[in-house]
């Protein structure tokens, strides 16, 4: 099964853009890409002449089919707000393929998304990365699970306003719940590996994944203050870490820095009503990958759609971020943040021929995305 | 003074090419050839885009503040459903860090007030965003009433179930108080014959006047359902009505277009998180304005900040909008809409905002690239004759 992609500008992200490259997709993988290369008589041709031939977009931070769009079941299965450490529950357990979203998705670009549930918990549970197109949520899972959500500041505080009682109200009281369940966790194996029939905890299990770095913290986390107590306590146990939104980012660059943690930074276009938001700015992934952070953009999904991700990243743009790391950030950089980058986020032989042919440059206003492939098999067309 | 040349000038309600302005507190005058007096400042601009300082007409900034918490709340009052007395002129933080962003941002004039948890929630204010006295800050002290329709004012006292909890008891309530007003102020008239005057009442007392003046009324209503509410009532009690939000405006476009009935159009940069914004799109603009729909463009600020209309006004015309109407529904289209022009800055204004014309409010922006596109931005905002922001030495808010 060989399909080719001829003529187009080809940016593969990984490496220079082609002018009329051809892509070559061999049973779903990338075969091949170049301006040379030889498309075998019985291959399938797409012509995309005049067309930008890009990877699929990425976005490492979101809550799609989780909150479902057009419903007003808006809070209902991102949250397990029964109490503030919910390590056990699984993203995976929970997404609908069905949300209307899904099809917004691909149309717009977006081919792997990283699914993931909270902030209203410390501890929120395990996120997937997932493929935007399918009807069985297995069968669209790239990675599984993808990382352990954290959360510090207002959210798990105040969770949404809501009356959670067994909930901290302090950010003290935040940082104690996280501290006490990974000494629970490391005391939890310890116990296991001693005695193989102590019983089974599900929660103790997954942050022991954690902490044996199978897979990283991502941490939502927005005030100055809150981004340094997330270093010292992701310090403190030794994890591998994200940190996502990362909202006031920019005031503390050289703490970030140090740290060696990527970032995931975004949502905008939001109010700025509270102190976790007060200083949000497009400014922010500028700074942060011109000091040499590694950067991916989300728009958090459901709160700033994904079908408007690319003038979020374009406001990134007039904000001073150069237009090739806001690329990166929306591409390679997410998807090794989200743990798959060997297999999506470029256009380079062995990959999955995840492709999205837009009439312009994905940053211009009148750009539209005509076609989006995933695996090599159309899953959008224009 | 300040003098801008070599300007190309969308004035408002059109695009006029290729000329040059003299601005002090007010527009002293639009012409190609226009002759400096000796103290003025003269700005080249070299061919750049000029339009007037943006307007956006339904905004909460001032009473959902930057940085604030519930502090900075103070948007609907919980005290009950019906509080058409409460002025939004009364609460509003003048030094809320909304109003620096959105002038930056190249908007000088804002219609801000009261949310809509509350079905009449009270009356907005029409502002300048410039930091200055705070007299000469008023553009008008009352610029609208707000009324809200639909799922928002239906759910906020349903904890416990109160009246009215259903769309009907929603609009039940907007037709008693407005019956109630005519009733009242036919007792105040007579009142000079017979000598007995109603009890006074301050709500009726207010929207009495409402209707008196002819104050427009906007109904915020997302679901084309209520939208077609708003007109019907608008046309019960011959109010100056206005449709606010408009989420499935382009469901009843032509509806709309054939009652003359104005819409402010807010965009959703949100996801469709609920039934009321599950068929949100950027077409609405477009839809609207093929109708013959007034059609103005706002944010809706802080919830989505106001600095960021220009950009909305650009996806509306990506979907559709042409390009002379997508400037004019963040200009002069809001500006008419809401009269604005009637009682201007001080005696000195006889044009309103969202117009470059003599006698206007010397308000305008000097763009970097496209202001419908993604990468523009305002250069220079200048407001009441002074330059306000200039990109090249203050720090942008993006």
């Amino acid at each position: 099964m060989l399909l080719a992609l001829t003529g187009g500008r080809v940016i593969p992200v990984a490496n220079c853009d082609i002018d009329e490259g051809t892509v070559l997709i061999d049973n779903g993988r990338i075969l091949d890409v170049g301006s040379r290369i030889e498309i075998p008589a019985d291959c399938e041709r797409i012509n995309c002449a005049g067309r930008v031939v890009l990877p699929g977009f990425v976005d490492p931070h979101c809550h799609i089919g989780l909150f479902v769009e057009g419903e007003d079941t808006y809070w209902s299965d991102a949250n397990e707000m029964s109490s503030p450490a919910v390590p056990q529950v699984r993203a995976l357990d929970a997404l609908d393929p069905f949300d209307t979203a899904f099809q917004d998705a691909p149309a717009a670009g977006f081919t792997t998304v990283l699914v993931t549930p909270g902030s209203g918990d410390v501890i929120c549970g395990q996120s997937t990365v997932t493929k935007t197109s399918g009807t069985v949520a297995d069968q669209m899972v790239l990675r599984h699970p993808a990382g352990m959500k954290f959360a510090f500041g207002g959210n798990p505080k105040n969770p949404y306003r809501t009356k959670a009682e067994n909930h901290p109200t302090t950010r003290m009281g935040v940082a104690a719940v996280f501290r006490e369940a990974m000494y629970r966790a490391r005391d939890y194996t310890e116990r296991k590996e001693a005695d193989p029939s102590t019983p089974l905890d599900l929660g103790m299990e997954a942050l022991a994944m954690v902490l044996q770095r199978k897979m990283p913290a991502r941490v939502h986390v927005s005030r100055g203050d809150d981004i340094l107590t997330v270093i010292r306590l992701c310090k403190e146990f030794g994890v591998d870490f994200t940190m996502e939104h990362v909202t006031d980012g920019h005031l503390v660059v050289g703490e970030i820095v140090d740290s060696g943690a990527p970032c995931v930074v975004g949502p905008f276009f939001r109010p700025r009503g509270v102190s976790e938001t007060r200083n949000w700015s497009f400014v922010t992934p500028g700074v942060l990958a011109k000091a040499g952070v590694k950067v991916a953009l989300t728009v958090d999904h459901p709160f700033t759609p994904l079908r408007h991700a690319r003038y979020s990243a374009a406001m990134a743009i007039r904000a001073g971020m150069d237009e090739r790391d806001a690329l990166r950030a929306m591409t390679i950089n997410a998807a090794q943040i989200a743990g798959v980058g060997d297999r999506v986020g470029s256009i380079e032989p062995g990959k999955d021929a995840d492709l999205v042919v837009m009439t312009d440059h994905p940053f211009k206003l009148q750009a539209d995305v005509e076609m989006t492939l995933i695996g090599g098999k159309v899953v959008f067309r224009k | 003074m300040i003098a801008i040349k070599n300007a190309v000038l969308f004035d408002g309600v059109r695009e006029v090419g290729e000329t040059s302005l003299l601005l002090d507190a007010a527009i002293v005058s639009v012409d190609r050839a226009i002759e400096l007096p000796e103290d003025s400042e003269c700005i080249d601009v070299d061919g750049a885009y000029v339009t007037p300082g943006l307007v956006d007409a339904h905004v909460y900034m001032g009473l959902w503040c930057t940085g604030a918490g519930s502090e900075g709340r103070d948007l609907s009052d919980s005290n009950g459903t019906v509080q058409p007395q409460l002025r939004a002129l009364d609460s509003v933080d003048w030094s809320d860090a909304n109003f620096g962003r959105a002038l930056a941002g190249g908007v000088a004039t804002v219609v801000t007030g009261p949310g809509e948890s509350n079905i009449f929630g009270g009356q907005a204010l029409a502002m300048r965003t410039e930091e200055c006295p705070v007299d000469g800050r008023v553009v008008r002290s009352v610029a609208s009433l707000r009324v809200a329709l639909g799922h928002e004012p239906k759910t906020t006292y349903s904890k416990s179930v109160q009246y009215p909890s259903t769309r009907m008891g929603v609009a039940a309530v907007v037709r008693e108080q407005f019956m109630k007003a005519q009733e009242y102020a036919i007792g105040c008239r007579e009142a000079t014959d017979s000598g007995k005057r109603p009890k006074f009442d301050f709500t009726l007392q207010t929207l009495a006047e409402v209707m008196a003046q002819r104050t427009p009324v906007t109904f915020y209503a997302s679901k084309a359902n209520d939208i077609v509410t708003a007109v019907r009532i608008t046309k019960e009690f011959d109010l100056s009505g206005i449709i606010v939000g408009a989420t499935e405006g382009h469901m009843v476009a032509e509806f709309l277009g054939e009652a003359g009935m104005p819409v402010v159009f807010i965009p959703m940069m949100d996801g469709r998180m609920s039934v009321e914004t599950r068929n949100a799109t950027f077409e609405t603009a477009a839809a609207l304005a093929e109708a013959g729909v007034d059609v103005a463009i706002s944010t809706g600020a802080p919830s989505l900040p106001s600095e960021y209309l220009p950009v909305m006004a650009a996806l509306c015309m990506k979907a559709g909008l042409p390009r002379q109407s997508a400037l004019r529904a963040i200009t002069g289209g809001p500006a008419a809409m809401f009269g604005l022009a009637q009682n201007g800055l001080g005696n000195a204004v006889t044009v309103g905002p969202g117009h470059i014309a003599c006698g206007a409010p010397a308000d305008a922006v000097v763009w970097e690239g496209d202001p419908l596109s993604l990468t523009g931005r305002p250069k220079l905002v200048i407001a009441a004759g002074k330059v306000a922001h200039n990109a090249f030495r203050d720090e942008a808010p993006w």
